[in-house]
C-alpha cells in the first residue's frame, strides 16, 4: 500500500488527534512526503519541509509558540524567536487531510454559527478538542477579517495566555501609521519583558533583511510569471500563499522564492520545456481570494481541460514597500496599512486592474469562500467595475474548507459558461 | 409647529452608536439612526450586495432604494464591520446624498482616543463642508444638548429600573429608537414631560418588584417584529441588549472643557473619549469589559431568561454568543438562540420557538 495513503488513513483514525499533536508525526511526514514524493518544483519541496519543521517545532515546545491570525505582521514573531502557529492554516491542512468535517461538526455543537467562516469554525473546534500545540502568546489583527480577532479572543478564554490584538484602521494616513506603529511598539515592549529577549538593532536588521530579500525574490517570481505562456500553473502558485501567512521574516523564505524564481527562469529558457503544463494555455486568468483546500478537481479542470491558466493570484501580490530597519514599527505599520483589501473597494480594484494589465490576463475569477465577508461582500461592485472596463469576471461560490458546501456540478457549469464567454470575446 | 421644525432640517443617517451625533448636529443636520423597516414592496439589492453578508446593510439599502427616508442630506457609515464597508462602496454610487466613511477604533485606550480625535476632526470638516461649519462654539452647544438628552435618558432608565412611560409606547427599544431618530431638542421636551409625570424609576419601580420576569434580548440588532412580539407578553419586562437598545440608552455624557473654552479639538477629544468609553459592543477589543458588562446586566436586572438573536452572517454576534452562553450556563439562566435575516418573513417561525420557550419558563 502507498505509505502516503497509510499515513493519511492513520490521521483520520481514533489515534488521529494524538498523532497530530506529536512532533514525531511531522518528522515521519518529512520522510513520507519529502523523501518519497516527487515535487514538480524544488521550491515547493523546500516549503513543505519548512512547514513540517514549523509544525514539529510548535508541538515540541522547546521555544515559545505564538498563535497568529492570517494578516498579523509575521516579522514580529521572528524578532522574538517565537515559533508561529496559524490555526487558520491548520484548518486548511485539516481540510486537505479530510479531517475538517469532524471539526466543523464539533463547532456546531459548541454553538458557533454555521454562517461563520469555516477556517475559523475548524480552528475553534481544533482549539476545543486540543488538536493544536499549546500557545504561549496569541496575536491577531483586525485587517482584513472581522472574525479572526473574535476567534482569538475566544481562544484566549481557553488559555490563560497574553493576547495581542492589532487594530488596523482602513485609512492609509500618517495618523493611522502612527496609531498602528504605537500598538506594535507596545506589543514588542511587552514581548521583550515576557520573553526576556531584548529587541536589538542587530536582530531587527537580520529579520527585516530576510523579509526584504524574500520580497525581492517574490517580485522576481511575479515578474517572470508575466511571461507568455505562463511558466507556472495556478495550482502551483496558490500553494505559496503559505509563505504569505507564515513565512514573512522566516530564515528559509528568501531561499524558497529565489529557488522558485530560478526554476521559473529555467522553464522560460525552455531547458525544462516539458515541466508542468507549460505552453498549455489558451486564456490567462487572475485568481482572487484563496482556493479549496479539500480535495477538488476545480483548478486542475480549469487549467488542464479548459486551458485557462491562472497566471497570478491576489494572495501572492506584493503590495507593501520594503521594510526599513531604522523605523521598524512605522515600517511594519505601513506594510499592514498598504494591504489592497483594506477599507473601501477602490484599492482592491486598482490592484486587480493592475494585475490584469501586468499579466495580460483575459479574465478574473473570484473564489467566493462562503464565510468571508471581506472578500465576498465586494464582488458585485468589482464585477460591475471590471465589466465597465471590458474585463470578464466570474465569481465561483464555494468553501475553502467544507467540501460538502462546494457544488461541483454548478461550478462546472459556471466555469464552462465563462469559457464560452472568453471564446466569444477572443475568436 | 414641532413637526415643521423636524421637517426643515435635513437628516444625516448613521448606523453605529460610536458615531457622534453631536458633530452631525453641530453641522446643522438632524442625526437620524437608520434601522431596517419593513415596507410593502421592498426593493431588491441582489445586484449590489451578495446574499451571504449581514442583512442589516442589505435591508437599509433596500429601504433607501424604496424611498423610505425623506429629506436625507447624507449618510455617515462607520467601518463597524466588512459588511458596512461594502454598504459604503455601494451607497457612494447610489443616491443623491453624500456618504462618509468614519474610521472607528476597536480599542478604547489613550492611543485609540487620540486616533479617534483626529478622525472626528476629519468628520467635522467634512460635515461642515456639506452643511454649517463645525466650529468650537456650535460644537459646544450641540454637546450641551446631547448631554442634557443623555442625562434625561439616564434619569429615565435609572439603575435599570427603566420606567419607559406611556409617551414612549410600549418598550425600551422604542424609547431608544425615538431618541436616535428625533430632533434632540424635541426629544428633550418630550422626555422632560414623561420624567415629570412618571418619576425617574426609583428602585421600587423595578419590574421584578411588580412580579414581572426580566428577559434579556441579546445579540445582534433584532427584527422589529420580534421586539414587538416580546413586548406584548404579559408579565415580562424586556431588556434589549444591543446597539439600538440598552447600549444606546447608556451612552455617557460627554464632558466639556471648563469655563468658556470652545477649543474645537479639545471638545472633539472629549467626545472621542466619551464614545470609546461607552458600554463595549462585541466589536471592541475588550473581551473582559464585555464579559463584565454582561455579568452586571444579568445581576442588576435580575435576568431570569435570555433570548439571543444570532443575526445571520454577523461575526460579532456569532462569537459574542459563545461568551454569553458560558456565563448563562454558569448562572443557570435558561436561554434560547434564534436566527433571523431581519425580515418579517422570519417572524412565523420565531414566534413558535419563542412561545415554546416562554411556556417552559412559566
Amino acid at each position: 500500500m502507498n505509505p502516503q495513503k497509510i499515513f493519511r488513513e492513520q490521521l483520520k483514525g481514533p489515534l488521529g488527534r494524538k498523532l497530530l499533536s506529536s512532533p514525531a508525526t511531522y518528522r515521519l511526514a518529512k520522510d513520507v512526503f519529502i523523501k518519497e514524493n516527487s515535487f514538480p518544483f524544488q521550491a515547493r519541496k523546500m516549503m513543505t519541509e519548512m512547514a513540517l519543521d514549523q509544525a514539529a517545532d510548535a508541538y515540541r515546545k522547546k521555544k515559545s509558540v505564538a498563535w497568529t491570525s492570517a494578516f498579523f505582521p509575521g516579522e514580529l514573531i521572528y524578532l522574538f524567536d517565537l515559533v508561529p502557529f496559524a490555526p487558520e492554516a491548520a484548518a486548511g491542512t485539516s481540510a486537505s487531510l479530510e479531517l475538517a468535517s469532524e471539526l466543523l461538526k464539533h463547532s456546531d455543537q459548541m454553538g458557533l454559527s454555521a454562517d461563520s467562516c469555516s477556517f475559523h469554525r475548524c480552528a475553534a473546534a481544533g482549539t476545543e478538542l486540543e488538536y493544536f500545540p499549546l500557545p504561549d502568546y496569541l496575536m491577531a489583527s483586525s485587517h482584513l477579517c472581522d472574525g479572526a480577532p473574535r476567534l482569538f479572543q475566544y481562544m484566549t478564554s481557553r488559555y490563560d495566555k497574553p493576547l495581542y490584538l492589532l487594530d488596523v484602521p482602513f485609512r492609509e494616513s500618517d495618523e493611522a501609521v502612527a496609531y498602528v506603529a504605537s500598538q506594535l511598539a507596545e506589543i514588542a515592549g511587552d514581548l521583550e519583558r515576557k520573553t526576556g529577549n531584548k529587541l536589538t538593532d542587530e536582530k531587527i536588521r537580520e529579520v527585516f533583511e530576510r523579509s526584504n530579500r524574500a520580497r525581492h525574490y517574490q517580485l522576481e517570481v511575479a515578474r517572470l510569471r508575466q511571461d507568455i505562456p505562463s511558466p507556472l500553473t495556478g495550482e502551483e502558485g496558490l500553494s505559496y500563499v503559505y509563505l504569505t501567512f507564515l513565512g514573512q521574516g522566516h530564515p528559509k523564505t528568501p531561499e524558497i522564492y529565489r529557488t522558485l524564481a530560478e526554476e521559473i527562469q529555467d522553464i522560460i529558457d525552455d531547458r525544462r520545456g516539458d515541466a508542468g503544463d507549460y505552453k498549455a494555455e489558451d486564456y490567462r486568468l487572475i485568481w482572487l481570494h484563496l482556493r479549496p483546500y479539500h480535495p477538488s478537481e476545480m483548478i486542475g479542470y480549469l487549467e488542464k481541460e479548459l486551458r485557462q491558466k491562472i497566471v497570478a493570484e491576489e494572495m501572492n501580490y506584493v503590495y507593501w514597500p520594503p521594510l526599513d530597519p531604522d523605523e521598524p514599527f512605522i515600517s511594519l505599520a505601513r506594510k499592514a496599512l498598504s494591504h489592497p483589501g483594506l477599507g473601501p473597494v477602490e484599492r482592491r480594484l486598482a490592484t486587480i486592474e493592475k494585475m490584469v494589465n501586468d499579466y495580460g490576463a483575459h479574465g478574473v475569477i473570484h473564489f467566493s469562500h462562503w464565510g468571508c465577508r471581506q472578500s465576498v461582500g465586494g464582488i458585485l461592485t468589482i464585477k460591475k467595475k471590471l465589466r465597465q472596463k471590458g474585463i470578464p469576471f466570474l465569481a465561483l461560490d464555494g468553501d475553502c474548507i467544507d467540501g460538502s458546501s462546494f457544488p461541483w456540478g454548478q461550478t462546472l457549469t459556471r466555469i464552462e459558461g465563462f469559457h464560452e464567454v472568453l471564446e466569444q470575446l477572443h475568436v | 409647529m414641532k413637526q415643521r421644525i423636524e421637517d426643515q432640517k435635513q437628516k444625516v443617517g448613521w448606523f453605529c452608536t460610536y458615531t457622534p451625533e453631536e458633530v452631525i448636529h453641530a453641522a446643522g443636520f438632524r442625526p437620524y439612526r437608520l434601522i431596517p423597516r419593513y415596507t410593502e414592496g421592498n426593493s431588491t439589492v441582489e445586484d449590489a450586495l451578495p446574499g451571504n453578508i449581514c442583512p442589516y446593510p442589505r435591508k437599509i439599502l433596500s429601504n433607501l432604494r424604496s424611498g423610505l427616508y425623506e429629506n436625507m442630506a447624507g449618510i455617515v457609515v462607520a467601518n463597524s464591520c466588512n459588511a458596512m464597508i461594502h454598504l459604503y462602496n455601494v451607497l457612494k454610487e447610489e443616491g443623491s446624498f453624500f456618504v462618509y466613511l468614519l474610521d472607528v477604533p476597536r480599542r478604547q485606550d489613550k492611543k485609540a482616543v487620540d486616533y479617534y480625535t483626529l478622525e472626528l476632526e476629519l468628520l467635522a470638516d467634512y460635515l461642515g463642508s456639506q452643511g454649517k461649519p463645525v466650529e468650537g462654539q456650535s460644537l459646544r452647544r450641540s454637546v450641551e444638548i446631547y448631554r442634557q438628552k443623555n442625562k434625561l435618558l439616564e434619569q429615565c432608565c435609572q439603575r435599570y429600573g427603566f420606567t419607559t412611560g406611556k409617551a414612549f409606547a410600549k418598550n425600551l427599544y422604542n424609547l431608544a429608537m425615538e431618541a436616535a431618530e428625533m430632533e434632540p431638542e424635541l426629544f428633550i421636551n418630550k422626555i422632560k414631560k414623561v420624567v415629570k409625570e412618571e418619576g425617574t424609576g426609583k428602585q421600587g419601580n423595578k419590574p421584578q418588584d411588580n412580579g414581572k420576569v426580566s428577559l434579556l434580548l441579546a445579540g445582534g440588532l433584532p427584527p422589529q417584529g420580534l421586539v414587538e412580539m416580546l413586548s406584548e407578553q404579559q408579565g415580562l419586562q424586556l431588556y434589549p441588549e444591543n446597539c439600538a437598545g440598552l447600549r444606546y440608552l447608556q451612552k455617557p455624557k460627554t464632558d466639556l472643557p471648563s469655563g468658556k473654552n470652545n477649543n474645537r479639538k479639545e471638545i472633539l477629544k472629549l467626545t472621542a473619549r466619551s464614545y470609546l468609553q461607552k458600554p463595549p459592543c462585541p466589536r471592541a477589543f475588550n473581551r473582559q469589559a464585555r464579559n463584565n458588562y454582561y455579568r452586571n446586566l444579568l445581576d442588576d436586572l435580575q435576568i431570569r431568561a435570555v433570548i439571543y438573536h444570532d443575526l445571520i452572517f454577523c461575526d460579532m454576534c456569532h462569537y459574542d454568543y459563545l461568551m454569553l452562553k458560558e456565563l448563562l450556563e454558569e448562572k443557570n439562566i435558561p436561554h434560547l438562540k434564534v436566527k433571523s435575516e431581519l425580515g418579517e418573513e422570519d417572524l412565523g417561525q420565531l414566534k413558535t420557538r419563542v412561545e415554546a420557550f416562554l411556556e417552559i419558563l412559566e
